[in-house]
């Protein structure tokens, strides 16, 4: 099933400096998340 | 997106980048761009699959954006850095997108890339998150 708007956001993960695991979950909590999937580094 | 981070924190609404390399990958080009929100790692993926984000083809990758639009093409090309674009983590053909979750946990919006320059307009982003904080 193809993820779409109105469904629970999926649990993403993803690494801080020092290579520091953060749960995105956490972020939307207390206010909404915009979250910018690059392309690359570049 | 830099240039619309202050609209962005003045709706209360947080900002981050995710990319596909690693913790220090991230930090480092967020310190390059000197970006005002945070910046990720995703180097295995796990977030540009559970999105369904997309994969260009050869052509959209090479030949396609310098037909269709060849100052944008070279401008890009010129812009772009090589070397950090060539980490072993990070598949070239990937595409992006952009996801907005509101505060319960659900999708509020969710685009996904068709080509490697397709990109929402900041304003559809910023309209979408009026919509979660009004």
């Amino acid at each position: 099933m193809r993820l779409g708007v109105g469904d629970p956001a999926p649990q993403l993960r993803a690494l801080a400096e020092g290579e520091r695991e953060v749960s995105l979950a956490s972020w939307w909590v207390d206010s909404p998340l915009v979250a910018i999937f690059l392309r690359h580094f570049g | 997106m830099q240039k619309h981070a202050g609209a962005f924190a003045q709706r209360g609404v947080r900002l981050v980048a995710i990319g596909q390399g690693t913790g220090a990958e991230a930090t480092a080009m967020a310190e390059k761009l000197s970006l005002e929100f945070p910046c990720l790692g995703d180097p295995q993926h796990e977030g540009y699959r559970a999105l369904g984000l997309g994969s260009s083809s050869w052509w959209g990758l090479t030949a396609a954006p310098f037909l269709e639009d060849p100052k944008t093409a070279f401008r890009n090309l010129r812009q772009a850095d090589l070397v950090a674009s060539a980490s072993p983590r990070s598949d070239v053909k990937q595409l992006g997108g952009v996801l907005i979750v509101g505060r319960g946990g659900k999708v509020a919006y969710l685009y996904r890339s068709a080509t490697t320059t397709d990109l929402p307009e900041t304003a559809e982003l910023l309209a979408a998150a009026d919509g979660l904080v009004a």
